[in-house]
């Protein structure tokens, strides 16, 4: 582990948290409310620089700009004031805008403390989807010091957003190469940055702030099926979900907040922006922001006139604008750099729809009146999904219905304890976050709909990771709001008795019905086994491959972790394998991503004698001409021999120019695949080869 | 107002970390009443004290006097039943494939199953084996779970319970004793001033 990695994310912390401290002596807002701003604004201004191919520059740019700026901010005074003096002088400054802001002082405390315990633990990346897109694209983004789209290396969802991956790049811009737990700590850095936007209470109520922070810290955790007891993955992945509701619920946050004026809805602004940036239904979270923001602008703190509603789109317009413009902007910039067509419409090539299309069809769906081809699945699907609605849980107390009813009673309770605006904020939020729920809702019904496989969609695959960002944002909104009557409002008692209740409560709930054994206070050591294994199997071929190259992986008995894991770390690209039986002519055969090969013949002796594959996950039957007709049509240049077995030894050893082994060996041996049209062999390459031991 | 914050915070943590020594020093004090009775004694199971589950004896080219298994599914279990204090375990074996979800679970005496309450996760020690550190823990028995993979061929050297460590290791608080002294102080000094506030029954002034 690199000392740079160490101080690197300290120095980033340390230089928010001046600018905060300057930023907040300027505008005179909360400097407890900027964190989420500036590290907001800072993945949009590496986003653009990105897109312009100056990721690197843009890095240094940012880093120049924060630190001239942060001794601006300590140097600042009169002529005829000696430096010393002023230092003196803005350092108290500084030092009483912290005393006011304990929000600040937690988010760099909490911070830090965080960033350090990950330098010891080094948490690694575990899980699949961090390998199929959101840890390889950190990866790549810092590695090539390029947005993910124009970077080589083995990802297809190379059209997806890069917010987060650019947060990842910021937190560790100075070291060399890519460190998986700076990426985990880096995320985890945005989530105390809402916390703090929430919980940014006036100094001598530090009491509030410290309660309001950790009751917020424990939401994603509430968000967890009740009952489940093992090793909870909250602040310890690389996935975009829980960030996202956390940067909606911020978002709103900061509006709640500072709304009233200029440099707090810039920071609003901001936070939405970089919301469009981690996914792509950040977009839409962005818009239901908006609108929830215009709404209560409009009838909430205000009567609604027509000077008003002018007023209100105004602030929509100054909202949607940097938003649409980044989304469309995007979509814009991987059609250059990926030749990725975002606005072809949703759903597996060959039964595409546009986002049109399925708009206008699924809305006849519901009069039974659209296609009839989609019918069916549109019914099962809304089977389905109406089943889910109270069944499938989402948080400790239940499905996506007691979610809702959550929500609502903690919007219920603050409007109850407010008067007049502050009553109608309560009251329009929950009006508006029901009607926007209920619209974001029926959007994934047709997403599960249109985009995604039959059998993906019969299961809701990945139902409650979609769902409920939306009601953690939507609660910590809701919190907000409840947490300003207790800190302002006319009843401030029955508020802060309600919320003192909400935090002990939470607190309990978690405790008895969802705690789990372990976290990221916790980590087992063995869980990343396989990773080092395949890390250190990859570092020794490495050297021998180029990004250009195509490797096919042999692995028998992967169940796609090892394939997914050499992804990541091989530096070529990583071929796809094929399922099915036999690659001859007229043979029933699919694409796969990876394969285990088996023997194609089941007489009685190669039944026994090969028994053992009938515990393979995934198989192809592959007999030696069909390898050959397989690589011959891909035009693979090579072959990684992972995990050999008899079958590999017996059949088809006599590919290989050389010794392999009959079993897993020690190492991966890497092969090139040498062909003549006629006679195709595999020759070693490279200094890692098998020695057979005992023959 | 900021001082005694800052002073009554200094208390709560100093209180909070005396709780946490004497906790430690109760439970030194606990092995050496366990020790004294015979039950801490630093011993090791053989293939011979211990049960299988999912797990089947490899026999194959083995040489004499060593003792293989293999893994049968996902959830093989190495089996104790016994009554000790127990504050370390080693396991000692050579694994052919990297096992993941290496762990060891323990029953209090009482206790009818094992549970997920009650686990500890083995560290590599450098040597194929694992090490878990139980700080102190009466139990009727033990369940070790090498490896979470299934198919892993392993040599099996037995298990030392009550192997040596170093005594300033019942010192270190573990990930979840850290994150609570780091809140706990914090939350009740939070709780304390509220309290306070509202006790006192001052409208707030508006910022």
């Amino acid at each position: 582990m690199s000392v740079v990695s160490v101080f690197e994310g300290l120095f980033v912390l340390a230089l928010t948290a001046l600018a905060s401290l300057a930023l907040a002596r300027r505008t005179g807002l909360n400097a407890g409310l900027f964190p989420l701003g500036l590290l907001a604004g800072a993945g949009v201004w590496l986003t653009l620089w990105g897109m312009a191919g100056l990721l690197r520059p843009g890095g240094w740019a940012l880093y120049a700009l924060a630190l001239a700026g942060g001794l601006c901010a300590l140097l600042k005074g009169k002529r005829e004031e000696t430096l010393p003096a002023r230092l003196r002088r803005n350092a108290a400054e500084l030092g009483r805008e912290a005393k006011n802001a304990p929000a600040l002082v937690l988010f760099v405390l909490a911070g830090a403390a965080l960033w350090l315990w990950f330098a010891v633990s080094r948490p690694v990346f575990l899980r699949w989807d961090e390998f199929s897109f959101w840890g390889t694209a950190c990866k790549m983004t810092k590695v090539n010091h390029c947005l993910h789209p124009a970077a080589p290396g083995n990802l297809s969802a190379r059209a997806y957003l890069p917010g987060m991956m650019v947060l990842s790049y910021l937190f560790q811009f100075f070291s060399a190469g890519f460190t998986e737990w700076e990426c985990l700590a880096a995320y985890d850095l945005l989530a105390l940055a809402v916390f703090a936007a929430f919980g940014a209470f006036e100094g001598r109520k530090w009491y509030l702030s410290a309660l309001g922070m950790l009751g917020a810290g424990l939401l994603p955790y509430f968000f967890l099926a009740p009952g489940d007891t093992q090793a909870a993955t909250v602040y310890l992945n690389a996935m975009g979900d829980i960030y996202l509701g956390l940067t909606f619920g911020g978002a709103l946050c900061l509006y709640y907040r500072a709304g009233t004026r200029k440099a707090g809805l810039a920071l609003t602004a901001l936070a939405l922006a970089f919301l469009t940036l981690i996914k792509d239904m950040g977009f839409a979270y962005a818009l239901i922001a908006a609108a929830l923001i215009c709404a209560d602008r409009l009838f909430a703190q205000q009567k609604p006139t027509l000077p008003a509603l002018g007023r209100t789109v105004g602030l929509g317009a100054a909202l949607c604008v940097p938003v649409l413009a980044l989304f469309l902007g995007w979509n814009r910039y991987v059609l250059t750099a990926a030749g990725i067509d975002k606005s072809a419409g949703v759903g597996a090539a060959g039964s595409q729809v546009s986002y049109f299309g399925m708009l206008t069809d699924g809305a006849l769906q519901f009069f039974g009146r659209g296609d009839p081809a989609r019918a069916e699945k549109f019914g099962q699907v809304k089977a389905a999904m109406t089943a889910a609605f109270a069944g499938t849980p989402l948080c400790l107390v239940g499905g996506a219905a007691a979610a809702l009813a959550l929500c609502l009673a903690v919007l219920v309770f603050a409007a109850v304890c407010g008067k007049g605006p502050s009553r109608a904020r309560a009251v329009w939020l929950a009006v508006g976050g029901s009607a926007c729920f209920a619209a974001f809702w029926l959007f994934h019904l047709l997403l599960y709909v249109y985009s995604f496989s039959d059998k993906e969609a019969a299961l809701l695959k990945d139902y409650d990771r979609y769902i409920s960002p939306y009601f953690l944002g939507w609660l910590l909104a809701g919190l907000c709001l409840l947490a300003l009557e207790a800190e302002r409002g006319e009843r401030h008692r029955l508020a802060a008795g309600a919320a003192g209740v909400g935090v002990i409560g939470l607190a309990a709930l978690v405790g008895l019905r969802g705690l789990p054994a372990a976290g990221f206070w916790h980590v087992n050591p063995t869980d990343a086994a396989v990773r080092r294994d395949v890390a250190q199997r990859a570092a020794l071929v490495n050297p021998y491959l180029n990004w250009d190259d195509q490797v096919l992986l042999i692995s028998q008995g992967d169940d796609a972790t090892r394939w997914y894991y050499y992804g990541y770390e091989l530096n070529a690209q990583l071929a796809y394998g094929f399922g099915g039986f036999g690659y001859e002519e007229g043979a029933n055969n699919w694409v796969s991503t990876f394969m285990s090969l088996v023997s194609p013949k089941h007489d009685p002796w190669n039944e026994e004698f090969y028994g053992f594959q009938k515990e393979y996950p995934y198989t192809a039957e592959c007999s030696q001409d069909d390898l050959v007709n397989f690589l011959r049509q891909k035009g693979y240049g090579y072959v990684l021999l992972d995990q050999s077995d008899k079958y590999i030894y017996y059949e088809l050893g006599s590919l290989f120019d050389g010794p392999i082994p009959i079993d897993r060996a020690d190492a991966a041996y890497l092969f090139r695949v040498v062909d003549d049209g006629t006679t195709m062999t595999f020759e070693p390459v490279g200094e890692v080869q098998y020695v057979p031991q005992n023959d | 107002m900021f001082r005694r914050t800052i002073k009554r915070l200094a208390a709560l943590y100093l209180a909070a970390a005396v709780l946490f020594l004497l906790g430690c020093g109760v439970g030194c004090a606990r092995g050496a009443y366990y020790r004294g009775r015979g039950l801490a004694g630093h011993r090791t199971l053989t293939a011979q004290d211990v049960t299988y589950q999912s797990i089947r004896p490899y026999d194959t080219d083995i040489p004499e006097g060593e003792t293989w298994f293999v893994s049968t599914d996902t959830d093989p279990q190495l089996l104790w039943e016994g009554d000790a204090w127990v504050e370390r375990v080693v396991l000692h074996v050579q694994q052919h494939k990297p096992a993941t979800g290496v762990e060891l679970y323990y029953r209090a005496p009482g206790q009818t199953e094992f549970d997920t309450r009650h686990v500890v996760y083995g560290v590599p020690d450098g040597s194929g084996g694992y090490v878990f550190d139980l700080r102190g823990q009466h139990v009727s028995g033990l369940r070790i779970d090498p490896d979470s993979v299934g198919g892993v061929l392993t040599k099996f050297d037995g298990v030392e319970l009550n192997a040596p460590r170093p005594g300033w290791k019942a010192f270190v608080p573990t990930g979840a004793e850290g994150v609570l002294l780091a809140l706990a102080p914090l939350t009740l000094a939070a709780l304390w001033a509220w309290g306070e506030e509202l006790m006192a029954g001052r409208r707030p002034k508006l910022r």
